[in-house]
C-alpha cells in the first residue's frame, strides 16, 4: 500500500546539535502508527520537522505523494496534517469555544460532509467539555486541556493526526477515557502518527511502532512483535 | 502654609478653570490612547517595541496635510481626510512589516530596537524632504472651529470631537478584539505563533494586518493632531516617549491599560502645569518609576511566568 506519508532520511538540527540522523519511517492511510522512545530521542523533533515547525536541514517528507519538507506550518496544516503538541498549548485568555473557532477550518473536497467536525461532534466524542464552553482554556485540567488540544486539532478537519505524546502527566482513568476517545477517531478513519513512552498505551492503540534511538530508527515492525520481544523492549525502550 | 495653597492650587476655587483642564486632559489622553494602543497591539503579537510607532504618528499629521490640500473644497473633506490619512499610514506600516520587520522576529531584541530607531531616523530625514522643516498647518473642519459653553467656559468644539472619535474608537476596538474571529486570531497569536500555525492560520498574513491595524492608529492619531498642533519634525519624538510612559504604566498588551494610563498621563500633564509648571512633564515619569518599581509589568498587564 503506497504510504500517507513518507518521511525519508531527516536530519534535524537545534541550531549546532543534530537532533534526528537520518530518520525515515511511513504511515499507511488508516493506520495508528507509534513513535516509541525515551525522553530526548528524538520524538517529538520528528514530529515537530513534519509539522515544519523546525526545518531539517537534508532528507524528505511527502505526504500524499507531495513533497512538504521546507512549506510553513500553515500550508502543511491546509495540506491536511493535524498536530497536537505534547505541551498542549491551549490559547490561556481564549474561552474552550473560542480555542475552537480560532482552528476552524473548512474540510478539503477529499472530505464528505458526514465527517466535517463541527463544535457539536467534538462535543460528542469529548462530553467532558461540553459546559466549559465558556471556561477560558488557561483554567482547565491537565486532563481537559490535552481533550481541548484534540478537539481543537479536529476543527480543521484533518486527514492525518500527529499526536505528541497524549498521555503524559494524565491520571491513569484520565488516560483510559482518553484511550477510548483516540480508538472512536481511529475509526472514523483518520490517520495516526503518535508518539509515546507508555507502551501500554501504545499497544492499545496502535498496530505498528517504530522505535527511535538518540535521533536514528532502530526498529520498525508490528506492535505485538516489539512486546513480545524482551530483549527488543529492554535494548530501545528499558520498559 | 495658607500662602502656599494659594499659590499653588488657587486654581481649585475656580471650578469652570478645573472643568477646562479635566476636559483637555480627556482630550489629551485620546491621542496618547491611539498610538499607545495601536504600540501595545504590535507588540502584543509580534514582540516588537516598535520605537518607529511615533514616526507613523507624525506622517499621520503630514499625510493630514497633504490629503487636505488634494481634497480641498470637496464636501466633507476632513472626514475623508481622516480616513485617508489613516489608511496611508496603515499601508506604510505594512510595507515596512513585509519588507524588514518580519524578518527579524525570531532576531534579538536588541537587533529589533536597533531596526525600529533606524526606521526613526530615516523616517524624520524622509518627511524633511517632503514636507521640509517648517510646520504645516492643517485648517479645522468649519463647523468644529469654534468653541462651545461648558458651564459656562468656552471649549474647543474640536477637542469634543477628538474625544468622541477616541471613545469610538475604543469601542470598535474592543468588539473587533473581543467579538470577532479576527480579534480571537490575534489574541491567539499573543501566545503562540507556531501553534496557531500549526492550526492553519496563515499568521505572517496576521503579523502584517496587525502592523497596519497599529500603525493605522497611530496615523489617525497624527490626522486627529495636526489642526491643533501643526505638523512638524520632533512630533515623532514627544509622542513616542510619552505613548511608552503610557505603555509601561498600563501594561504593555492591555487596550484597558492603554486606555486608564493614557487618561492619568493626560490628566497629571494638564493639572501638572496648573501646580508645578515647571515639573509637569516629570510626574507622568515619576508615576512610571513608581509603577516600575512595585507592578513592573504595568497596571493592567499581566506577569509574565
Amino acid at each position: 500500500m503506497t504510504p500517507v506519508l513518507e518521511v525519508g532520511g531527516i536530519e534535524t538540527f537545534y541550531g549546532q546539535s543534530q537532533v534526528l540522523f537520518g530518520v525515515s519511517l511511513r504511515v499507511r492511510p488508516g493506520e495508528v502508527l507509534t513513535l516509541l522512545g525515551r525522553n530526548g530521542a528524538g520524538k517529538t523533533t520528528t514530529l515537530k520537522s513534519i509539522m515544519g515547525l523546525v526545518q531539517p536541514r537534508s532528507g524528505h517528507i511527502r505526504y500524499r505523494g507531495r513533497e512538504i519538507a521546507g512549506l510553513p506550518p500553515h500550508k502543511i496544516s491546509r495540506r491536511g496534517i493535524g498536530y497536537v503538541p505534547e505541551d498542549r498549548i491551549i490559547f490561556p485568555d481564549l474561552t474552550v469555544w473560542e480555542n475552537l473557532d480560532v482552528a476552524r477550518r473548512p474540510p478539503r473536497r477529499s472530505v464528505s460532509e458526514g465527517v466535517r467536525w463541527t463544535e457539536e461532534r467534538v462535543f460528542d466524542l469529548f462530553p467532558q467539555l461540553r459546559p466549559l464552553a465558556l471556561r477560558l482554556g488557561g483554567t482547565l485540567s491537565g486532563g481537559e486541556q490535552q481533550m481541548l488540544a484534540i478537539a481543537r486539532t479536529l476543527m480543521g478537519n484533518p486527514e492525518f493526526l500527529l499526536l505528541d505524546e497524549p498521555s503524559e502527566g494524565l491520571a491513569p482513568l484520565v488516560v483510559q477515557m482518553l484511550l477510548e476517545q483516540l480508538r472512536k477517531l481511529k475509526q472514523t478513519g483518520l490517520t495516526i502518527l503518535l508518539s509515546e513512552q507508555n507502551l501500554e498505551f501504545a499497544t492499545r492503540l496502535s498496530d505498528r511502532a517504530c522505535v527511535i534511538v538518540n535521533g536514528q530508527i532502530r526498529y520498525d515492525g508490528s506492535m505485538q512483535e516489539l512486546v513480545a520481544n524482551e530483549t527488543l523492549r529492554r535494548a530501545f525502550l528499558a520498559v | 502654609m495658607i500662602r502656599f495653597l494659594a499659590e499653588y492650587f488657587g486654581w481649585l476655587t475656580d471650578p469652570s478653570l478645573v472643568l477646562m483642564q479635566l476636559l483637555s486632559g480627556i482630550a489629551g489622553a485620546m491621542f496618547l490612547f491611539l498610538v499607545a494602543s495601536g504600540l501595545s497591539l504590535i507588540f502584543g503579537v509580534s514582540r516588537i517595541v516598535n520605537f518607529a510607532h511615533g514616526s507613523l504618528y507624525m506622517f499621520g499629521a503630514y499625510f493630514a496635510y497633504t490629503w487636505i490640500r488634494v481634497l480641498a473644497g470637496s464636501p466633507g473633506q476632513f472626514w475623508i481626510m481622516l480616513i485617508l490619512a489613516s489608511l496611508t499610514v496603515a499601508v506604510m506600516g505594512g510595507v515596512l512589516e513585509v519588507i524588514f520587520v518580519r524578518r527579524i522576529y525570531r532576531a534579538d531584541p536588541i537587533f529589533q530596537l536597533l531596526l525600529t530607531f533606524a526606521f526613526v531616523l530615516v523616517l524624520s530625514d524622509i518627511a524633511k524632504i517632503f514636507w521640509g522643516a517648517e510646520g504645516k498647518a492643517v485648517p479645522k473642519p468649519g463647523a468644529l472651529a469654534g468653541s462651545v459653553k461648558i458651564f459656562g467656559a468656552p471649549f474647543p468644539t474640536y477637542l469634543l470631537l477628538v474625544v468622541a472619535a477616541g471613545l469610538g474608537v475604543g469601542l470598535i476596538l474592543w468588539i473587533v478584539f473581543y467579538r470577532t474571529r479576527w480579534g480571537r486570531l490575534v489574541r491567539a497569536a499573543r501566545h503562540s505563533r507556531d501553534m496557531l500555525a500549526a492550526l492553519g492560520s496563515d499568521v505572517p498574513r496576521l503579523f502584517t494586518e496587525v502592523f497596519m491595524v497599529g500603525s493605522g492608529l497611530a496615523g489617525l492619531a497624527g490626522a486627529l493632531v495636526a489642526p491643533i498642533v501643526t505638523a512638524a519634525p520632533g512630533m515623532d519624538a514627544s509622542i513616542i516617549i510619552e505613548a511608552f510612559v503610557v505603555v509601561v504604566v498600563g501594561g504593555l498588551g492591555s487596550f484597558l491599560g492603554a486606555a486608564l494610563a493614557s487618561l492619568l498621563v493626560a490628566e497629571l500633564k494638564a493639572f501638572g502645569t496648573l501646580v508645578f509648571p515647571a515639573i509637569s512633564i516629570v510626574l507622568a515619569y515619576l508615576v512610571m518609576a513608581v509603577v516600575l518599581i512595585f507592578r513592573p509589568w504595568g497596571l493592567f498587564g499581566r506577569r509574565e511566568e
